[in-house]
């Protein structure tokens, strides 16, 4: 069975790069970004998701690297 | 539509990190600050969140006069705005040009809320919740329950062995 996209399920139609709670799902132990196969997450919102998180970084609000 | 009417009902959201040497006492006159530059540029504020100081994930540079400063902790709040495009980048000019302003960021966004992270974390926690503890409760009860009866039983059985 294959899972749905979460920011469908949850109706969130403007992934805001200020809602670090949610961005911090989608970022690996190193801080990086997770592939699309593993996050599930669908192409739309998949762009939608990377440029939040890479506007988060830029704003000091994620780190871009974690040891 | 004409496409002054459309640039005129876009709404922007400017994020703002306001440098921490600012004591608390003082923030709202800086606050008063950037929405006097945007009264200056006709806009109209939608919602806002008062800054809050926090950890940044890195230390930021900012070059003030001579010296470069390093912050690892700064004043975040953020304004939603609505307002022709013209007023935005007069908006950032005059952002950029502040020593009290660390870092800014002006992006496009709806006039709806868009932060869901606090509602979706609080519903994730009640269903682990209603998932952990009837398990937890009834393993509990069942211990309970029979350790009565073991010692009971016991009992008896030591009774019986005595006699």
């Amino acid at each position: 069975m294959t899972k749905q996209c979460f920011f469908k399920q949850h109706n969130i139609e403007h992934i805001d790069y200020k809602d670090t709670e949610i961005l911090k799902k989608f970022l690996n132990p190193h801080a990086r970004i997770q592939g699309k196969k593993r996050t599930n997450v669908s192409a739309t919102n998949q762009r939608k998701l990377a440029l939040a998180i890479k506007r988060a970084r830029f704003m000091g609000l994620l780190p871009y690297v974690a040891k | 539509m004409t496409e002054t009417a459309k640039t005129a009902g876009t709404v922007y959201e400017v994020g703002f990190h306001i440098v921490p040497t600012v004591s608390p006492e003082n923030l709202p006159q800086e606050v008063d600050a950037i929405k006097a530059l945007l009264g200056a540029e006709k806009a109209t504020i939608i919602s806002e969140e008062f800054p809050k100081l926090r950890n940044l994930a890195y230390t930021m540079i900012k070059p003030i006069g001579p010296a470069r400063h390093r912050f690892d902790t700064a004043y975040f709040g953020w304004i939603k705005f609505e307002g022709p495009k013209e007023t935005v980048a007069e908006f950032d000019k005059a952002l950029k040009a502040s020593d009290k302003i660390l870092r800014h960021l002006i992006v496009k966004t709806v006039r709806e809320n868009t932060i869901y992270g606090p509602k979706i974390l609080a519903e994730e926690k009640k269903e682990a919740r209603a998932d952990e503890p009837k398990t937890d409760k009834a393993d509990k009860k069942e211990v309970k329950e029979a350790a009565p009866v073991d010692q009971e039983e016991l009992d008896k059985s030591i009774d019986k062995l005595v006699a």
